[in-house]
């Protein structure tokens, strides 16, 4: 479920994973690296590339999957930040 | 042959490859960082084997395994094999609920669980068995940390020697798996299918020894255990050992194929879709055209354009198939039977035929239940009946709807039993519906399979409760009872679920109002209402 709003990246991403079911909203915190604590699985992981990329008109490289940021919330905010410029 | 070989086989094809390949490389354990030889893995596992002796375990005893893909896993396959002691994999993302029922069903002696695991060790503790706790080599701290394959190293081998005490009747392995109750059930597995299966699906596929295949499905399903273990064993090839797919290894997935020259690559169709996905570079796609010479699908339904997507960027060939944990391989495309069309043709050994509804065979490309007669099938459930599992007269019912082409090509169609399907892991709504149905503000519930971009199905329930019912408390008593992966994705309501004229809830109807998006979506408790109750 994509959030119904246009935001600053950071607010979007929150709004993201709190508007998933399965995610335990407990952890979401924005420095919280989503995969290593599980709070994603595959499906949701490339859901949210997907999602990020249709909402922000931009698209992610190979070399940004590869990015550590890449894996928190304030990361991911950083580096969609850094592609719209 | 003498008369106590004839019964051995199976087994003795295994003990051969073995013997044949002691100084090759069978395992690239990517996440040790160690590679392992047939003649390792082979004495690890007589040496694990001594163990579950020392154990007390003995033939026919059940053992449960809640681990992630490791080593240790394949070892403890292996020295199962070697004792004759049976596994029941447990899959490790289940609830601890989950676990305590197949635990307590398989009627298990042991549990080895990994150090990963601590909080649900404790709570099974209560089922009275004996607990092996594992650290996995790839997670001690150090060395003496208690990695337990160092513990093994030390311990004296079994004294019977490899295979020495099985039979190709005996069972290998009980697999749980969901059907249409509400439970899983326990499938029993014998040598003498598994292997014969293996050994003629390897044949079809022409997979040999060059043939390194990329080894990250749960090794507590078939797909691990069977597709990614035993077959590219059978075929005397080698396996890339990785975690189960996640995020992380569809991002280096092209990286690691290349570092570890993976040539045989195992599909289920998410795992394509998202592989397509994520795929930013030429690299996996030149480094396929050069190298992958098999790729193979299957496990959920494959959309053609997902095929021909994934065909067209990796300059490869798919070769669909089918099957169940009940059968093995039922159908397969192959090298052989020319150019690839539904999920091939129906394999040697096995038989298809046609049912409509009244248990009439059908004609080619007439529609109808897809019935099997094989000589891979099942031993049977364990301590559970088989009703209605076959026809009158001995067909196994797949619960899949299809038909046969005129050259002998099966097509899957549809499902005639209720499933879920999600990500190649099946999922009983049943057993979804009974939690639901728990919660005292719920009248009726309906849980279905809705279309998915990446999984293929998701997971999403129709309730029917009073006006005080929130999403926020259904999806919390739902995370309290089910794994993660069983948790719908979305909650609808709907005052009156659609019913057929016996009173049975119509899921055709449900998923066709759920696609029109004529159902509202349960309301989430607002921040208001949780004030005005709090005060």
């Amino acid at each position: 479920m994509r959030p119904n709003m246009k935001a600053d990246p950071r607010s979007w991403l929150l709004a993201w994973f709190a508007g998933h079911a399965k995610i335990d909203q407990d952890n979401i915190k924005p420095d919280t690296n989503y995969i290593e604590r599980g709070l994603l699985d595959s499906f949701a992981f490339i859901a949210l590339i997907s999602d990020v990329e249709q909402e922000f008109r931009i698209r992610f490289s190979d070399g940004d999957f590869r990015k550590t940021d890449f894996l928190t919330i304030s990361g991911l905010a950083s580096i969609i930040e850094r592609k719209m410029k | 042959m003498n008369p106590h070989d004839a019964s051995r086989e199976m087994v003795l094809a295994i003990k051969s490859v073995f013997e044949r390949n002691r100084s090759r490389v069978f395992i690239v354990d990517t996440l040790g960082r160690r590679e392992f030889t047939y003649g390792e893995l082979e004495d690890l596992s007589l040496r694990a084997a001594g163990m579950l002796r020392e154990l007390g375990l003995r033939k026919g005893d059940r053992i449960s395994i809640i681990m992630p893909n490791c080593i240790e896993y394949i070892v403890i396959y292996f020295a199962c094999m070697h004792t004759g002691v049976i596994p029941v994999p447990v899959n490790q993302r289940l609830h601890t609920d989950e676990m305590k029922y197949i635990i307590s069903n398989a009627e298990a002696k042991c549990l080895f669980i990994s150090s990963r695991f601590e909080e649900a060790a404790r709570q099974l503790r209560s089922l009275g068995l004996g607990i092996v706790t594992i650290i996995p080599g790839s997670e001690a701290e150090s060395p003496k940390a208690g990695d337990w394959l160092r513990a093994v190293s030390a311990h004296a081998p079994l004294p019977d020697g490899p295979l020495g005490i099985v039979e190709d009747g005996d069972t290998i392995i009980i697999v749980f798996t969901s059907g249409t109750t509400n439970r899983p059930k326990g499938v029993q597995i014998r040598y003498k299918e598994i292997i014969g299966n293996g050994k003629m699906f390897a044949g079809l596929l022409q997979l040999e020894s060059r043939h390194r295949f990329f080894a990250y499905l749960d090794l507590a399903y078939l797909g691990g255990f069977y597709n990614l273990m035993l077959i590219p064993f059978i075929a005397e090839g080698s396996i890339v050992l990785q975690e189960t797919f996640s995020p992380r290894v569809a991002i280096s997935f092209w990286d690691m194929a290349i570092k570890h020259g993976i040539n045989a690559i195992w599909l289920v169709p998410s795992i394509a879709s998202i592989l397509l996905s994520i795929d930013r570079s030429k690299v996996g796609s030149e480094y396929s055209r050069e190298h992958v010479e098999k790729v193979l699908i299957g496990t959920a339904p494959l959309p053609e354009q997902l095929k021909k997507s994934f065909e067209e960027r990796y300059h490869v060939e798919l070769y669909e198939n089918y099957g169940l944990s009940e059968t093995f391989f039922i159908s397969t495309n192959h090298p052989g039977i020319g150019e690839p069309r539904g999920v091939g043709k129906v394999v040697p050994g096995c038989s298809v035929r046609i049912l409509d509804d009244a248990g009439h065979e059908r004609g080619a490309c007439e529609t109808g239940e897809i019935v099997v007669r094989s000589s891979y099938l099942m031993k049977g459930y364990y301590k559970m009946d088989e009703k209605g599992a076959f026809t009158r007269d001995g067909w196994f019912r797949t619960g899949d709807m299809g038909y046969l082409d005129r050259d002998g090509y099966l097509f899957v169609t549809d499902r005639k039993k209720d499933l879920i399907i999600r990500g190649g892991i099946n999922i009983s709504p049943k057993e979804i519906e009974d939690v639901i149905a728990r919660h005292p503000g719920i009248s009726a519930v309906a849980v279905v399979g809705m279309p998915d971009r990446h999984a293929g199905e998701q997971v999403v329930a129709v309730v029917n409760g009073g006006a005080g019912l929130d999403k926020e408390e259904l999806l919390k008593h739902c995370k309290s009872h089910l794994a993660p992966f069983k948790i719908p994705e979305s909650i609808f309501s709907s005052d009156e679920l659609p019913r057929s004229v016996t009173g049975k809830i119509n899921k055709k109807e449900l998923r066709r109002l759920l696609l029109e998006g004529a159902l509202p979506e349960l309301p989430a408790r607002s921040k208001e209402d949780e004030t005005e109750h709090e005060s």
